[in-house]
């Protein structure tokens, strides 16, 4: 399965954030992550959460994590 | 997962208790010694717990009930000690508000990254989300 860039972008910053461990990096990570989740959300007019984004995309990430370039 | 076993040690204290105490006493003067000991070993907790779910769930094509469940218990147990780092920051008296709004938000930040996860992995999937996001994953 290809992934949208626009996805592929929110893995990659979702991935970066989470294996960070320095605190205030991890801080700076963590707000660009969901900053540019929300973007998305709003720019494609998509009525959900942001947990119900990353539970609706667990599969996606899960097959991009094992095997990022698909 | 075996849960018993290490941290009681006949009531004598472990390792982490004793290098707490001594965090605190080499830095009497600093009201937040303990707590700052107390942040990187969660800290170190939460690196772990991303190794754990890289190797049990991500890695596997279909994660098992046990691994979800032991998942699900240890993300259980970091959040509960996120929270009460952050409640103990926020009463403790002697530190400047400036300096607590910034070790709260550090501290947000993993427990942000946690409940993501808890979402991501535990959360209910919606139809109807899947079928809002398909021209994004197609």
């Amino acid at each position: 399965m290809t992934v949208h860039a626009a996805l592929e972008e929110i893995f990659r910053l979702r991935e970066g954030r989470d294996l960070e461990i320095d605190p205030a990096v991890k801080t700076e990570l963590h707000a660009r992550f969901h900053e540019r989740l929300e973007q998305f959300l709003r720019e494609h007019n998509l009525k959900m959460s942001h947990a119900e984004f990353l539970a609706a995309t667990r599969e996606d990430y899960r097959n991009w994590r094992r095997n990022p370039r698909t | 997962m075996k849960l018993s076993g290490m941290s009681t040690l006949q009531g004598r204290l472990t390792s982490h208790d004793i290098r707490a105490v001594a965090a605190r006493l080499a830095h009497p003067e600093d009201p937040l010694a303990e707590w700052h000991f107390e942040f990187g070993e969660w800290r170190k907790a939460c690196a772990e717990f991303q190794q754990m779910e890289r190797d049990n769930i991500v890695a596997q094509q279909k994660p098992s009930a046990l691994a979800l469940r032991q998942h699900r218990y240890v993300l259980f147990l970091l959040l509960t000690h996120g929270e009460e780092l952050a409640l103990q920051l926020m009463q403790t008296p002697v530190v400047k508000e400036s300096e607590k709004k910034r070790l709260l938000e550090q501290t947000d930040a993993f427990l942000g990254t946690l409940t993501d996860s808890w979402h991501t992995w535990h959360g209910q999937v919606l139809p109807s989300h899947r079928e809002a996001l398909s021209g994004f994953l197609a």
